[in-house]
């Protein structure tokens, strides 16, 4: 019965876990960290490009949710409005930083992700992944806006086109359209990597 | 079709959305437009770049950290509700304490304040005799004035006898 109970418990989605969250238990909203912030982490990350901060800021992201799931209306899938309240955060952090920006390239390299077990890795090749990974986020952040938001959650977040509209606040065309115009520019941008 | 046209449909086409006779138009594009296929595959190519761009290891404790800073903004928002909380006593005491100031105030002034009191000077005096003797003199010609309309109410017998 135990385990019955634990499992209808697992199959729960996100909705009825915030409906859950919503009524005061902080268990519901535990497990929908756990479903999420591995994605959501990565998604600011790729968006700010800073390791050192991403959980903090991935935490604040978590922490408005909880803050304000008490006006939770379950219109739209739990995911898209994580995303929209990560996106907003991030575009709000870029922009302070691009304000005081005095971060040096080396500790902008330093910062750049976790990239496997950097003491067993051939340091040429952690030294590549390193530099890839510093260019990406160069050409992503040479996009628009929506462009990047666009190319970042329907490559690394693997969204469908609909959410990623819904997080956008445009069509679905419009998302292809942003895909498509982001890809041209990013092969601009990368050529030296082709 | 342009080639602008066809660019806008790769994307579609690399995932398979595209109907049948966009699906042969583009194919066909691609067969002779030497550029586009070229865009086509490095679009394919930049795609797949992308995923050089690894994830971050996250620390196992994000969860716990989480519920540690929920718990600690609690503790300052509820300090700072404390102070809220201290200063609403304080400030009903003293709201009451002004009512019951104004209040004694004013009984003392009803009290103290008699007509007696009221002091009059000479020319207070000399100026009310004026107004009493001038309101009388007004009277007594309103009341003389009206004589000439009167007495209507022995015209009104005579009328109903007549």
């Amino acid at each position: 019965m135990q385990t019955f109970v634990s499992l209808s418990r697992t199959m729960e989605s996100d909705i009825e876990l915030m409906l859950r969250a919503k009524t005061g238990d902080d268990s519901a909203f535990t497990e929908l960290m756990r479903r999420h912030y591995k994605g959501v982490v990565n998604y600011v990350y790729r968006f700010t490009n800073d390791r050192a901060n991403s959980e903090d800021l991935a935490q604040e992201v978590f922490l408005r949710v909880y803050r304000s799931v008490k006006r939770y209306n379950p219109q739209a899938k739990f995911s898209t409005w994580l995303y929209k309240i990560a996106t907003n955060l991030c575009i709000t952090e870029v922009k302070s930083r691009n304000k005081n920006q005095t971060v040096s390239l080396d500790e902008m390299q330093e910062n750049t992700g976790d990239l496997g077990d950097s003491k067993s890795e051939d340091p040429s090749n952690l030294t590549f992944r390193r530099e890839i990974g510093t260019a990406i986020f160069e050409a992503l952040k040479s996009l628009s806006e929506r462009e990047r938001v666009a190319i970042i959650l329907c490559k690394y977040e693997d969204l469908p086109y609909e959410e990623v509209a819904e997080v956008i606040g445009c069509t679905i065309g419009a998302v292809k359209t942003y895909v498509h115009r982001g890809r041209m520019k990013l092969i601009e941008k990368l050529k030296t990597y082709l | 079709m342009e080639c602008e046209k066809i660019r806008e449909l790769i994307l579609d086409y690399s995932e398979g959305d595209l109907n049948q006779s966009d699906k042969l138009g583009v194919e066909k594009h691609l067969k002779e437009c030497k550029e586009c296929n070229i865009y086509f595959e490095q679009s394919h190519k930049v795609w797949n770049l992308l995923d050089n761009w690894h994830t971050v290891q996250i620390n196992n404790d994000f969860i716990p950290r989480f519920w540690d800073r929920v718990t600690t903004e609690d503790r300052k928002k509820g300090n700072a509700f404390d102070f809220f909380r201290n200063l609403r006593p304080n400030l009903v005491s003293g709201g009451v304490g002004v009512i019951i100031l104004i209040l004694v105030v004013f009984l003392v002034n009803i009290l103290v304040s008699h007509h007696d009191n009221i002091v009059f000077t000479e020319g207070d005096r000399s100026d009310e005799e004026l107004l009493i003797e001038f309101d009388r003199s007004i009277t007594k010609e309103t009341a003389e004035s009206l004589e000439i309309y009167g007495p209507w109410s022995d015209e009104i017998e005579e009328n109903k006898g007549g």
